[in-house]
């Protein structure tokens, strides 16, 4: 049994058909495919790098900004201090012909009695009354704008 | 194409597919390898490495007013060789540091390498000499402590030294509160296995809000100043504390010093005398001999006894100051007269084991546990002591043979002025930390003795301070106040009647205290005793601080007109 013809035959044929097709799909479709998936992967990487490096930037530039603000709230909490210090006001109070009083007279201020509290809430058209029987915020509310469509009800006139 | 060529050709193909193959291959593994490992930790520190430095908490008072603040300044140095113009140089440097040209031109002209010009230059001035872009000039950057009110509160505030080190008062105890964590940044390997860094930012240390006063604090020290001048007392140590909450509200300590300078002759006047030093109370102490007698129950307010003008106790002879006896005798004017046999009789029908007992309680020889550093617990000589003698028992009463830390003494007359209950001194009333804000809350230590006794003593030592009404009295306020006047052991072992520890303790008003003062002289040159020297310093700071805090007269607040 001898099979050898019968390949010999068969790759001739392939060779005399197919090889071209082989022969160009490796060279200009092959090799390109490779260069592109390289390529695409050293610019993800890079890409990565250089977020990388735009972040550590960042970040120092972020630092310094940083800094800086701190020492302007320093400075000015210093040149606030400078300001306020007792020795300066003190110096400002007299050349302004302020002194230390001579004596201090207290007075006794007779303050009216307090309005309740609910009423001072609500505003003087409110009534405790109205707002355990009718209940609530809302009822207050309402019980301020009857009032005030209604002007006459309590005795002014427009 | 003859079958030679192509598989020549097949060979080139595969040979540069192989190696595209293998780059790509390569990369990709290299990618799935480092995708699956885990994170890589933060690698050892190299010279990569990189630590941030905090910004150091703020301190100020009670009311908001900066009292010391971290900032950067600059060290400005010059390397002459790298100078082209040293003349136009020396003449922009001295505009900018207010210093003669000449000066400038002669450091520049040294023949040195590196030569520091000025140190502590400001942010200002740097960035001025910056901007010059002149080659040979460096502003080196420096963190520094800045205490803007100078001398003012520098007992307790303490001081950082140029090299950052916190040291004593509130500095030092709140060093680590203060001080912040430093932020680093380490280098690491990203999922390539590229360089990158891991960056950790500093937490800034937390601002400080005291409950000192600035107002109340000028107003002591001033007055503190007026005194140690006007008696040549070689120190001077006041403390105002508020006897509800413990608050101190005051702190002064004579001689001072420029926390921003700290140039002083002798280092030991960093010592906050009035926590760090103790001292012998004299007279003052017997307010703590009666209050707790009375509390006890050995005597009450009628009780007397009779005053021989000495007595011996453990065989030890105990004299009033004036060398009189007074015979039958008030507890009223024991305090009033200040009578040592008096004092001594007191704490002997007390006895040892009860004196000793209230002694305790009043936290004498502990630490009173103020948040400031270096507190002394000062001495008392307890029963079972073997140095202890039964005549301790007598002078401890009025004050000699102990000694006790100014802010013991006044934490226990604050005690007695705020009905029996003693409250822990302290200093810093909130912590801020960004936007959390914690407050400090007064603290109890323990009701020290019943509110009956302590508002009898209170009577009393409003009649007391009645007799010397013209040195330490209040117009239109009632005051309570003791003095006191301590002998001062000399080298030989001796006594000198002109070296003594003059000192004055009292609060106002006496019905509702809004505060507690004592004021110690040591060693006072024109006045010896305890009224007369310290008594016109306590009667200044009680009427300033009535007027400041808004206190009216007592027939205002309490209606008897």
């Amino acid at each position: 049994m001898s099979g050898g013809p019968m390949t010999v035959r068969s790759d001739s044929v392939v060779e005399r058909i197919m090889a071209p097709w082989w022969k160009n799909l490796g060279v200009w479709v092959y090799a390109p495919v490779m260069i592109i998936v390289v390529s695409v992967l050293i610019f993800i990487y890079l890409m990565q790098a250089s977020y990388v490096a735009g972040q550590a930037e960042t970040m120092a530039e972020l630092e310094q900004e940083l800094h800086t603000v701190k020492q302007a709230i320093s400075q000015t909490r210093l040149k606030i201090a400078a300001h306020e210090g007792v020795e300066r006001i003190r110096s400002e109070a007299r050349a302004m012909g302020l002194g230390e009083p001579d004596h201090i007279d207290y007075i006794e201020v007779l303050v009216a009695s307090a309005q309740p509290e609910d009423q001072v809430a609500y505003g003087p058209g409110w009534s405790p009354q109205a707002s355990s029987t009718e209940g609530g915020l809302f009822s207050a509310a309402l019980q301020q704008f009857r009032n005030w469509t209604r002007p006459a009800d309590d005795g002014q006139s427009r | 194409m003859n079958s030679a060529r192509q598989a020549q050709l097949y060979r080139r193909m595969l040979a540069v597919g192989a190696f595209f193959l293998l780059i790509g291959g390569l990369a990709v593994a290299k990618l799935a390898s480092l995708q699956g490992l885990p994170a890589v930790q933060a690698l050892p520190e190299s010279d990569e490495s990189r630590s941030f430095e905090p910004q150091r908490g703020s301190i100020f008072d009670a009311h908001g007013y900066l009292l010391a603040v971290s900032t950067t300044v600059y060290d400005l140095a010059a390397l002459p060789a790298n100078i082209t113009d040293t003349l136009s140089t020396a003449g922009l440097l001295s505009e900018v540091l207010h210093r003669p040209s000449l000066d400038l031109l002669q450091l520049l002209q040294q023949g040195k390498t590196y030569i520091r010009i000025q140190r502590g230059v400001s942010q200002e001035q740097a960035d001025t000499i910056l901007s010059w872009k002149r080659s040979g000039l460096q502003a080196e950057p420096r963190s520094t402590r800045v205490y803007p009110n100078g001398a003012l509160a520098v007992c307790a505030l303490g001081f950082v030294t140029e090299s950052g080190v916190a040291s004593h008062g509130i500095e030092a105890k709140y060093d680590d509160e203060l001080g912040g964590e430093p932020g680093y940044r380490v280098p690491d390997r990203d999922s390539m296995g590229g360089l990158v860094y891991r960056y950790y930012p500093p937490h800034d240390g937390v601002d400080l809000y005291l409950t000192l006063d600035r107002n109340i604090q000028h107003v002591v020290e001033q007055a503190l100043e007026r005194g140690v001048r006007s008696t040549m007392a070689s120190k001077g140590i006041a403390v105002v504390m508020d006897p509800r909450t413990g608050a101190i509200l005051a702190m002064a300590v004579l001689p001072d010093y420029d926390p921003n300078t700290r140039i002083v002759s002798d280092e030991s006047i960093f010592v906050n005398s009035a926590v760090s030093e103790a001292y012998e109370p004299g007279s003052v102490f017997k307010v703590i001999t009666v209050v707790s007698a009375l509390d006890a129950g050995t005597i009450n307010a009628s009780s007397t006894y009779y005053d021989s003008g000495e007595i011996l106790v453990g065989g030890r002879p105990i004299r009033n100051s004036d060398l009189k006896a007074h015979g039958e005798t008030s507890i009223r004017d024991l305090l009033a007269k200040s009578l040592n046999v008096g004092s001594a009789t007191v704490s002997g029908r007390m006895g040892a084991k009860k004196f000793y007992e209230y002694l305790s309680r009043f936290r004498f020889g502990q630490l009173t546990g103020i948040d400031l550093a270096l507190e002394t617990s000062g001495w008392v000589r307890m029963p079972g002591n073997p140095e202890w003698h039964e005549s301790d028992l007598a002078t401890n009463s009025y004050g000699q043979g102990l000694a006790v830390t100014p802010l013991q003494m006044i934490s226990a007359i604050a005690a007695v002025a705020n009905h029996g209950v003693m409250m822990r001194p302290y200093v810093v009333a909130r912590q801020v930390d960004g936007s959390q804000v914690t407050e400090v809350s007064p603290q109890v230590l323990r009701q020290v003795v019943s509110s009956e006794a302590a508002s009898e003593v209170t009577d009393i030592l409003v009649y007391a301070a009645e007799t010397v009404a013209d040195i330490v009295g209040v117009s239109g306020y009632s005051v309570a106040g003791k003095s006191g006047t301590s002998e001062v052991y000399t080298s030989s072992g001796g006594v000198d009647p002109n070296e003594t520890v003059a000192s004055f303790a009292g609060y106002a008003p006496a019905d509702d205290p809004r505060f507690a003062i004592l004021v110690v002289l040591d060693r006072p040159q024109l006045e010896h005793y305890g009224t007369r020297a310290a008594g016109p310093v306590f009667q200044e700071i009680a009427e300033e601080m009535l007027s400041l805090m808004g206190v009216p007269p007592d027939n205002v607040r309490t209606g008897n007109r």
